[in-house]
C-alpha cells in the first residue's frame, strides 16, 4: 500500500480563524467596535459592562457567553441594552462560529460590540472570535500573582482592567505588582484601575473606547 | 479543558485532507505545541484517544513536538528561551518582554495510507 506523507504547517483552529475573520471584517464594514472581554468567573465582567450601559445606553450591545442560564443577559437587559445569550451547554470558552450565529440575532447597528467570553482564564485565549481588541479583567480579591499562573490571557489581551480596586484596603492584593507581572508579558498592555461601587475608572475606559473607535473608524 | 474542541478541529483537517488525496487511512499526525498555547500534550493524547474512533485517523499515532518559548529583552534586545515565569533576560536581567514564539498549535505533517 502506498503511504504518502503531506507537509501540513497549518493551524489547528484554521477553521475558526476563518470564522474570526469574517465576523472581524463584517463588524468592521458596520463600523462596530468589537471587544472580546475574558477573565476568571466572578472578576466582574458583567458589572463593568453594567457601569458601561450606564453612561453608552443603547450605542452598545453585547452578546454573552456562559455555560447555563441567561441571567447575564437579563441582568444587562435591565439597563436598556440589547444582550443576546450564548448557553454554551458546558464548553469552557466561546468560539467564531458561536458568535457569528449570534451576530444573526442582533438588531441596529450600535457602535460598541462587547463579547462577555465564558468565566475561565484559560481556555478563551486560545480562541480568536474576531474582536478587534481583547480585554482581560482581574479583581483585587484575586491573587496578585494570577498573570504568571494564567499567563495566556495576559499575553494575548491589549488592556488589562483591574476591578474592584474599592477593596484594596481589604485585600492583600498589590495593585503594583500585578501591573509589573501583567506587563513582563505584554509590554505594550494598557491598564485600567476601576471600580463599579465608586465609579474610579470608568470614565478613562470611555475615553479610551472613544479613542479606539475613532482610529478604527476615522478614515470613512 | 478546551482540548476535546481542539482535537475536534484537527480531525476535520486531517480527515478533509485524507479525503482530497484520496486516502484510505491516516497513519500519523506531527502537530507543534507552543509552551503558551493554553493546550496541554497530555489532555490532547487523551482526547485524540477517544475522539479518532470512527474516523480515517482511528488507527493513527499523534506525536506532539514541544515548541519552546522564545522572548525578546526590550532592554538589550537578546533573544532567550525563558526557563519560567516572570520572563527574566539571562543577558542584563531584565524583567519581562515580548513573546516571539510559544503560541503554535500546528499540524506539521500527516502520514496518509494511499
Amino acid at each position: 500500500m502506498a503511504q504518502k506523507r503531506v507537509v501540513l504547517e497549518q493551524g489547528i483552529l484554521k477553521s475558526n480563524d476563518l470564522l474570526a475573520q469574517r465576523v472581524r471584517e463584517d463588524l468592521r464594514r458596520r463600523r462596530i467596535l468589537v471587544t472580546n472581554l475574558l477573565s476568571s468567573p466572578g472578576a466582574g465582567k458583567t458589572a463593568l459592562l453594567e457601569a458601561l450601559a450606564q453612561h453608552l445606553g443603547p450605542q452598545m450591545a453585547v452578546i454573552v457567553g456562559d455555560v447555563q442560564t441567561r441571567r447575564d443577559a437579563e441582568r444587562l437587559e435591565r439597563h436598556g441594552i440589547q444582550a443576546v445569550q450564548i448557553v454554551t451547554g458546558g464548553t469552557c470558552h466561546l468560539e467564531a462560529r458561536m458568535v457569528l450565529r449570534a451576530l444573526e440575532k442582533l438588531q441596529g447597528t450600535p457602535r460598541f460590540l462587547f463579547i462577555e467570553n465564558v468565566g475561565n482564564l484559560v481556555c478563551p485565549a486560545g480562541f480568536d472570535l474576531g474582536e478587534q481588541q481583547r480585554w482581560v479583567l482581574l479583581s483585587t480579591p484575586e491573587g496578585d500573582d494570577k498573570p504568571l499562573k494564567y499567563p495566556e490571557a495576559f499575553l494575548t489581551s491589549q488592556v488589562l482592567v483591574i476591578t474592584k480596586v474599592d477593596l484594596l484596603p481589604h485585600v492583600p492584593f498589590q495593585v503594583e505588582q500585578a501591573e509589573a507581572f501583567a506587563r513582563s508579558l505584554q509590554p505594550d498592555l494598557r491598564i485600567f484601575r476601576t471600580s463599579v461601587i465608586t465609579g474610579e475608572g470608568i470614565p478613562h475606559l470611555l475615553e479610551y473606547l472613544e479613542a479606539v473607535y475613532r482610529q478604527l473608524f476615522a478614515h470613512a | 479543558m478546551h482540548e476535546a474542541s481542539l482535537i475536534q478541529a484537527l480531525l476535520e483537517q486531517v480527515e478533509q485532507l485524507a479525503r482530497q488525496e484520496g486516502a484510505q487511512r491516516i497513519t500519523r499526525i506531527q502537530l507543534r505545541v507552543g509552551r503558551f498555547s493554553t493546550a496541554v500534550p497530555e489532555l490532547l493524547q487523551s482526547a485524540f484517544g477517544i475522539l479518532k474512533r470512527g474516523t480515517l485517523a482511528e488507527g493513527a499515532e499523534l506525536q506532539i513536538r514541544l515548541e519552546p518559548a522564545r522572548v525578546q529583552c526590550p532592554t538589550c534586545g537578546t533573544v532567550y528561551e525563558p526557563e519560567d515565569l516572570p520572563f527574566l533576560c539571562p543577558q542584563c536581567g531584565t524583567w519581562g518582554g515580548t513573546l516571539l514564539q510559544g503560541r503554535d498549535l500546528v499540524i506539521e505533517e500527516v502520514d496518509l495510507e494511499l
